[in-house]
């Protein structure tokens, strides 16, 4: 599924805390958030990466930007079919989409959102 | 039982020094006890620490200094810091001799405490050129040092210039290229596999460090370089910079301007390093490994700026302005098949042959320490 809007659980800024960004995968029931700066996409954050977060001493309130995924997969692909293959390919639930200079202008997400 | 103290606050200067705790470990003569520091115990450099524990070493004493902001105030209140502890640990764990490596503000400060403290203190990397607040250091620290190793003959030669006495100084090569002789670096497959490159395309690798006098200008100089990679469009592998000033700027720059191409990666086990170094076509940036280890790995070198200025270097390094179409033309010609066969043609420029650290460790066991050793005087 492609997502242009309502994306706002999909994305914390690199000063939420660790905290705010569980809330917000717990919220948008896709595993993962997106981490934005100025329109940019600077990483991702995972369940997966919060928990290796937690066993590297990280807490609560420890900044996003110190625990993200800074090699994260996006695509230029805005053709939902064209994202389902890369998700699949990619193994991942969320797939940013960006402009030619790294702006997030939307997401391919592998399940569909039980909003 | 001799025992020397040894002090890690970078991944930079833990390859020199673990060849020679290896050593030190396997010597019934001597003894070590292992102070970590800065960035190894930063979450955001990669905890490097981690390095250190997973091979084994016991560390005696770990002393947080890093204040965030990053500027040219914090980072010297970060030192102040710093040696604020360490004269606790010194005086605790007094070991023999203080073995400190290459030009970090805290191994000058851990110089500075040594001498006041009548420590002997033997200097790895001594005498060598870098043009910026880390060479300072290097050379402060040398006054303080009553054992030098230097890694080749000009090094040598500018610690008798600047007055050292000729007895303290060991022309024993460069410790971090012991592990590169013996070839203890991830191999290709690995790289191939953990990074995510592919080893049949060309592939960039950037280290670029903003450097002291020119900290206002430090991300510019990077945009430049970056833009000059961009235009490539080749696999790109960026190892981000040290904790010193103004780098967290360039890390958000980056990051923000990132492309799929790109690979981004904050502090890497040094063995991985060398193993980027070993498959990569050409390194730019302004990283010393550029000069010291790259020319083992017959490995081009785009040098960019003021950092590693006068400092001893062969012939793979490529020396430029901090400006993108100079830069773009340096990758251009450093990824000509002409180049490569002049690189592999060369003279390495540092002595290393495996059995540097041998000779370090031979010397730290035998030197008499004596007043002839502690008693400093200068030749002028």
């Amino acid at each position: 599924m492609y997502l242009t809007e309502s994306i706002e659980d999909f994305i914390v800024d690199p000063t939420d805390t660790v905290y705010t960004a569980m809330q917000k995968i717990d919220r948008n029931k896709h595993r993962v958030v997106i981490v934005v700066s100025d329109n940019r996409v600077l990483g991702t954050v995972s369940d997966g990466d919060v928990r290796r977060a937690f066993l590297r001493n990280a807490i609560k309130i420890t900044p996003v930007s110190s625990i993200m995924n800074i090699n994260c997969i996006t695509t230029l692909e805005t053709d939902p079919e064209t994202g389902r293959t890369i998700l699949k390919k990619e193994m991942v639930t969320v797939l940013p989409v960006t402009d030619g200079e790294n702006r997030l202008i939307g997401l391919h997400t592998a399940y569909e959102p039980e909003f | 039982m001799r025992c020397i103290g040894l002090i890690t606050g970078s991944r930079g200067e833990y390859g020199y020094i673990r060849p020679i705790l290896r050593l030190i470990e396997k010597d019934p003569d001597l003894d070590y006890r292992l102070v970590v520091t800065n960035m190894h115990l930063l979450p955001s450099f990669g905890l490097s620490v981690r390095e250190i524990e997973e091979d084994g070493f016991a560390i005696s004493d770990r002393i947080y200094m890093a204040l965030d902001g990053y500027t040219p105030a914090t980072m010297t209140k970060s030192l102040a810091g710093f040696l604020w502890s360490f004269v606790d640990v010194l005086s605790r764990l007094s070991p023999d001799i203080l073995l400190l490596a290459g030009d970090r503000g805290e191994q000058l400060m851990a110089a500075i405490a040594a001498a006041h403290m009548n420590i002997p203190i033997a200097h790895i990397q001594a005498g060598e050129v870098s043009g910026h607040i880390d060479g300072q250091s290097r050379h402060a620290i040398a006054r303080f040092s009553h054992i030098h190793f230097a890694s080749n003959e000009d090094a040598a030669q500018r610690l008798i210039k600047s007055g050292e006495q000729g007895f303290r100084i060991h022309k024993t090569g460069a410790p971090q290229l012991d592990e590169l002789v013996r070839g203890s670096y991830d191999p290709p497959e690995l790289i191939e596999k953990e990074i995510g490159i592919d080893l049949a395309s060309p592939m960039i690798l950037m280290v670029q460090h903003p450097t002291s006098e020119e900290y206002d200008k430090s991300l510019e100089q990077i945009q430049e370089t970056y833009n000059a990679i961009l235009g490539f469009e080749y696999q790109t592998v960026i190892v981000f910079p040290n904790n010193d000033a103004y780098n967290e700027t360039i890390r958000l720059w980056i990051e923000a301007n990132k492309r799929p191409f790109i690979k981004i990666f904050r502090n890497l086990p040094r063995g991985r390093y060398l193993g980027l170094m070993n498959v990569a076509d050409v390194l730019v940036g302004n990283s010393s490994s550029g000069l010291i280890e790259a020319p083992t790995f017959n490995l081009p070198v785009v040098n960019i700026g003021e950092r590693q200025r006068g400092r001893a270097h062969g012939a793979n390094v490529i020396n430029v302005p901090a400006e993108r179409e100079r830069i773009r033309e340096a990758i251009e010609r450093a990824l000509k098949p002409e180049f490569l066969t002049l690189v592999r043609e060369s003279r390495h420029p540092y002595m290393g042959d495996g059995k540097v650290s041998e000779r370090i460790v031979r010397v730290l066991k035998e030197i008499p320490i004596d007043d002839k050793l502690i008693k400093k005087g200068l030749t002028y």
